[in-house]
């Protein structure tokens, strides 16, 4: 079966707003982006953090189908201007600034020339945005007014004055700015060789924005109380000196301009620079954490979704998933009953495992039927519901052994523990992108006819080829590595290692009722290696537990983190939460990578 | 400077050349030397870039003394430096840029693209007298050696020098010349995440074996892409494949920024810069291990080498003309020769 | 009624229409003499003589292989001009030929023939199939559509062209600044100058200092009839008055207006 790249088929960053629109579901990250304050998303790659930026333009509102949408639209009281973020803008990141390395001034100042310009072209944007949704009827001649008042402050060449062509204008700066940069590199020696004569380059995006918007509203009489949000998406690609300047920013309260970013779970900026979040200031922090049950609903919706889009009606996901026997809620009293799977399970493992056996005897549970009665139902919380996934899995696993020469026998490529609803909403932390991905390819399994249940192997191996999907992805992320007198860690030999500590323990080890499946990045960890476990944590892989509260979180060291479940069916471990262990002790001493030819991408 | 036109030759054509300045590279490879051995070397500029890293390899030291022999006058740099390349060029060829034409030979069979693209864009935008450049490069293909499991990314963005910044929010095509390492164009495409993607592969190569390992190891990302999406070049006949990969360029170019990635064999990564030298809007990126990468030991194909020949010439004049008009027996409008023959 | 003159020139007459098509590799018997072409004296007499007893007002073409006006650009070298190709300009000049079509040098380009008063334009096509030693710029394949009109025995023509790209099949053609442009035109035969004159009085009589390119073609159809040379110096003569187009000539303008300086 081929499965789709992972990540481009449901990226909103390739989709114009009116393509996001479409599909757009509503969620609670969103209402508190639409607040009339600066909002900061943060999240992993793939999280949604785009799509809801994108879901503030006009054009997206405009064309979102959806009965919040007409409230929606008259709540939001500011104009969005939304900015990618290019991957080019910073000349200083370590790829390619070799090239202006012996410039460092000229450096920051093509990367604050690559920014402005950018904030102009989609400033415009959204001028036209406004034209064309809000002011009605514009007249041609009040875009002329703007636009020459555009060519004037923000020094372009002469053009023709209408927005399309200072769009041009803005284009035709960067080729020239190209052009200076090669042929500075060339030709100068250091900064002092560098003649800058065009005044575009002095340009400061936030008050050229700012005398933009005030000579827009006066040209258009539109509202002056409604403000306008600059939305800077993907700011962990950004320059720094853009991601220093904007956190700071948020600390003031300006009269005409919000901010609305967005960047990975852990903040590249020094922790003095950034404001407290407050009346001011939201945080959303797009993952699960804490017992929050948003995402579980979020997922939900999104599956209910995609079954309407293929079966064009409305379709139980338990119908065509399944329920999984050890995250339903379903039927919770006669799982553990008398002849109830669980039951089952338990009794089996018990025949086999001492450390169950101990465990039941001790908390004065039957181990031959291991049912709770009246007097004694605090067990099943306090006991069966904790000792549950750990009993399937080591029953699933019970003959996964490796042989002397370090083979696995009797392994299964595609876990059957990993099937049904439940198992679906959970696996993708509340990612909207993995999980439409992998509904999509379950689905590609289906009937269109017949409304009926998708085989757990089907699924299973959907789980599984999805996991290593993403596995590959980490591999190939660039530099995320460190070597070390002839030894190379990578960050996926990290994570793998990090995986089968804990399958060892939970699934293989002594029967612990509070094993370990989180770890804490200790003092141990050399700062090589947070460095790659940052990249780590922007793409998903390691999950932060225990994020600080209503707060942004600069350092992953002494934080909490689990391994994403999207790695549960490659690791096989179950997708709970369990207690924490230093990270240290999950990594061993001996190398990584023993040879170099046995490293596979 | 900008790019005229380029041919592909044969080895004949340029066997008995007069060059004013030879580049040439040296490192571990065992076909470093081999163009050199067959081609006249007489009043040129022999210049040799060597590598900083595994320079301790045995075929490494023996190409160090072959061309020292031979009269090349050696430099080091690091696999993937651009500014130490700039360096080199700035100290040897002060002299030359005075020249008012060149003729210039480069080796790149043994060079990074880093390398070849900054002695490129070296002339295309230092200040110099230099009306009329022509660059001939040459290839040495090598025999066919296993792939090895490939080493983690050092490295993976735009050729310095061949990128763009620009000021639209077209999404991204990435067009990518596959190597036979296992699944490294995936991994691109995983992580650049562009709207569409297109490959290349050569086939059929001087070996088959070759393409046979291109397959296998890329077979997800071919099965992904589709055939509508996959095109196969003959690595020898760059016409074939600068038709195939200009033509999609430009078909691409309106609605997309394109990121050209050659991973595989380089007459392919030539290519692809000159198209991007040619359309600036086109960016080049590269995929490296640094200097964890694997070692090949790359012995020479003993047939002639691949040669492309790149003329460029320094922009044009202004405009003059005059007016016609036929009824007021006015001269007859025709535009100066030189603007009749544009600077392609 | 069509007519062979001889073995090597012949007349297609239809109602508006006459072609007259030259065979100029009729002597290439020997390998030295394949190297040009040639329309021969005695053949031109006869052309000279056919046209003056059918002076009328239909549409006149010429196809021919070989090129009459020099061709050397991009080296294409000068030795296989049409020998005597002078004479047949003047007699076409003289009869108001529409238009000359001709091919062998695989190279499209559009100009007028030399000539004091009236002068024909001549179109070399490029190629359909052959292909190109070049690369990066080697030309492209190119198909022509041509639209003729011609009314009291004046003509105006519109080409539009298509190119062949490897990987996508057939295309409005690219109108790079060094390719054949998609749209052009031959025909106008008045000054440059009073075109921008008009220009500029449309652009001063709209209500903005821009119009849509299709609002500014109906007002000023000349513009169509322009060869790619004279689209070039029209939109030189232009920049000069603060006039652009975008995109610029001779690509496909969507608008066209005076540049504001502040």
């Amino acid at each position: 079966m081929s499965t789709e790249s992972f990540h481009s088929t449901f990226n909103a960053r390739h989709l114009q707003p009116e393509e996001v629109a479409e599909t757009f579901i509503h969620n609670t990250d969103y209402e508190e982006l639409i607040q009339n304050n600066h909002t900061v998303l943060l999240g992993p790659r793939g999280c949604g953090k785009t799509t809801l930026m994108k879901m503030l333009t006009l054009p997206a509102l405009n064309s979102w189908n959806d009965q919040r949408a007409k409230s929606i639209r008259q709540q939001i009281s500011f104009n969005a201007v939304y900015i990618s973020t290019d991957i080019y803008w910073n000349a200083q990141k370590d790829s390619y600034n070799k090239q202006l390395s012996k410039f460092p001034l000229y450096s920051e100042i093509v990367s604050k020339v690559a920014v402005t310009t950018n904030v102009f072209f989609s400033l415009c944007e959204s001028f036209e945005n406004v034209i064309r949704y809000q002011i009605k009827p514009s007249n041609q001649k009040q875009e002329v007014e703007l636009a020459k008042n555009l060519i004037k402050e923000w020094k372009l060449i002469p053009t023709i004055p209408n927005l399309s062509m200072v769009k041009e204008a803005l284009k035709r700066r960067t080729d020239s700015l190209n052009q200076h940069i090669q042929k500075t590199v060339f030709n100068s020696s250091m900064d002092e060789d560098i003649k800058i004569t065009d005044e575009y380059f002095y340009l400061d995006f936030h008050s050229s924005t700012e005398a933009a918007i005030f000579t827009f509203e006066r040209i258009f009489k539109s509202d002056k109380n409604c403000k306008w949000a600059l939305c800077f998406d993907e700011l962990e690609l950004a320059p720094m000196w853009l991601q220093e300047r904007l956190f700071n920013s948020l600390r003031s309260r300006d009269q005409k301009i919000l901010y609305k970013l967005s960047s990975s779970p852990i903040l590249s900026i020094s922790s003095e620079l950034a404001a407290t979040p407050g009346n001011d200031l939201k945080l959303v922090k797009m993952w699960p954490y804490g017992n929050s049950n948003k995402y579980h609903d979020f997922s939900e919706t999104i599956v209910r979704s995609l079954l309407k889009k293929k079966f064009l009606k409305n379709v139980d996901p338990e119908i065509i998933f399944g329920s999984n026997p050890i995250l339903s809620k379903m039927h919770l009293q006669s799982d553990y009953e008398k002849g109830g799977q669980t039951w089952n399970e338990i009794i089996q493992l018990a025949k086999k495992d001492s450390g169950l056996m101990r465990l039941l005897k001790k908390e004065k549970i039957d181990p031959n039927n291991p049912s709770i009665s009246a007097s004694n139902k605090v067990k099943l919380d306090t006991v069966l519901r904790k000792i549950k996934p750990i009993v399937y899995f080591k029953n699933y696993y019970r003959n996964y052994k490796e042989d002397k020469q370090g083979r696995k026998i009797r392994s299964r490529k595609s876990s059957s523990l990993f099937y049904g609803k439940e198992v679906l909403y959970k696996i993708c932390d509340g990612n909207p992108r993995w999980l439409i991905g992998i509904v999509e390819s379950i689905l590609k399994k289906a009937d269109n006819s017949s409304i009926s249940k998708i085989s757990e192997a089907s699924q299973a191996r959907v789980f599984h080829e999805t996991a290593e999907q993403f596995n590959n992805i980490i591999k190939t992320i660039p530099s995320a590595i460190v070597e070390r007198k002839n030894k190379i860690y990578t960050l996926a030999g990290i994570l793998k290692e990090i995986g089968d500590y804990f399958f060892k323990e939970i699934v293989m080890g002594e029967f612990e009722m509070d094993p370990h499946s989180t770890f804490i990045i200790d003092d141990s960890i050399t700062d090589e290696f947070i460095g790659i476990l940052e990249k780590a944590v922007y793409q998903g892989a390691i999950v932060l537990i225990n994020p600080s509260e209503n707060a942004f979180d600069f350092n992953i060291r002494k934080k909490r983190f689990r391994l994403s479940y999207l790695f549960s069916p490659l690791y096989k471990i179950p997708l709970r939460t369990y207690a924490e262990i230093p990270l240290s002790k999950t990594l061993t001493e001996k190398e990584t990578i023993p040879t170099q030819t046995k490293l596979i991408l | 400077m900008k790019l005229k036109n380029a041919f592909q030759l044969d080895f004949s054509q340029i066997k008995n050349e007069k060059f004013d300045l030879i580049f040439a590279a040296s490192g571990y490879e065992k076909r470093c030397t081999q163009l050199f051995e067959k081609i006249n070397l007489k009043g040129a500029k022999k210049i040799l870039i060597a590598f900083k890293e595994k320079d301790t390899e045995t075929q490494r030291i023996e190409n160090d003394k072959k061309f020292k022999k031979l009269g090349f006058e050696s430099f080091t740099a690091k696999e993937g430096s651009y500014v130490e390349i700039i360096d080199i060029l700035n100290k040897v060829l002060e002299d030359i840029l005075t020249k008012k034409q060149l003729n210039v030979l480069v080796d790149y069979s043994c060079m990074t693209k880093v390398w070849y693209a900054t002695i490129i864009n070296y002339f295309l935008n230092k200040d110099s007298n230099i009306q009329n450049i022509n660059i001939t490069f040459s290839y040495t293909p090598s025999v066919f050696a296993e792939p090895q499991d490939p080493m983690p990314n050092k490295y993976m963005g735009p050729i310095p020098g061949i990128y763009t910044i620009s000021a639209s929010n077209k999404p991204t095509a990435l067009i990518m010349g596959l190597g036979y390492e296992k699944d490294r164009g995936k991994g691109l495409m995983e992580y650049l995440d562009p709207k569409t993607t297109f490959a290349f592969y050569t086939n059929p190569a001087l070996d088959q074996k070759y393409v046979t390992a291109v397959e296998k190891n890329n077979s997800q990302l071919l099965s992904i892409l589709g055939k509508s999406n996959v095109f196969k070049y003959p690595l020898g006949d760059l016409r074939t494949t600068d038709s195939l990969l200009t033509s999609l360029c430009l078909s691409l170019r309106n609605k997309y920024k394109i990121v050209l990635a050659p991973l595989g064999p380089k007459p392919f990564a030539l290519m692809s810069i000159l198209l991007s030298i040619k359309f600036p809007e086109i960016d080049v990126w590269r995929v490296s291990a640094g200097d964890s990468g694997n070692t090949y030991p790359r012995s020479p194909y003993l047939g002639d080498p691949i040669i492309c020949k790149v003329c460029f010439e320094r922009a044009s004049i202004p405009l003059q003309f005059k007016i016609i008009n036929p009824e007021k027996k006015e001269p007859v409008f025709m535009m100066p020769k030189k603007v009749l023959e544009p600077v392609l | 009624m069509s007519k062979f003159l001889g073995r090597w020139i012949y007349f297609l007459e239809q109602k508006n229409l006459r072609i007259l098509i030259i065979n100029s590799v009729y002597f290439h018997r020997r390998e030295n003499l394949a190297g040009y072409g040639k329309i021969g004296k005695g053949q031109l007499e006869s052309i000279e003589q056919y046209l003056s007893n059918h002076n009328d007002d239909k549409i006149k073409i010429v196809l021919c292989h070989h090129h009459i006006l020099p061709h050397e650009r991009l080296n294409l070298g000068a030795e296989d001009l049409m020998v005597n190709g002078n004479e047949l300009i003047d007699i076409l000049n003289r009869y108001f030929f529409d238009l000359v079509i001709h091919g062998h040098k695989h190279d499209p380009l559009l100009r007028y023939a030399p000539g004091s008063t009236f002068t024909v334009p001549v179109f070399s096509v490029g190629s359909f199939s052959a292909t190109t030693n070049t690369i990066i710029t080697g030309n492209r394949n190119h198909f022509h559509l041509i639209k003729i009109r011609k009314i009291k025995n004046i003509s105006k023509g519109n080409i539009q062209t298509w190119e062949f790209l490897p990987s996508r099949g057939w295309v409005p053609a690219d109108a790079g600044e060094n390719f054949f442009p998609v749209l052009t035109g031959f025909g106008y035969r008045g000054t440059i100058d009073t075109l921008v004159d008009k220009t500029e009085n449309i652009i001063n009589k709209s209500p903005t200092p821009f119009l849509d390119w299709k609002k500014f073609i109906q007002k000023l159809p000349d513009v169509q009839n322009l060869t790619p040379q004279g689209c070039l110096e029209f939109k030189n003569k232009l920049i000069s008055k603060n006039i652009i187009t975008h995109p610029e000539l001779p690509k496909c303008p969507i608008q066209i207006g005076r540049t504001h300086h502040p």
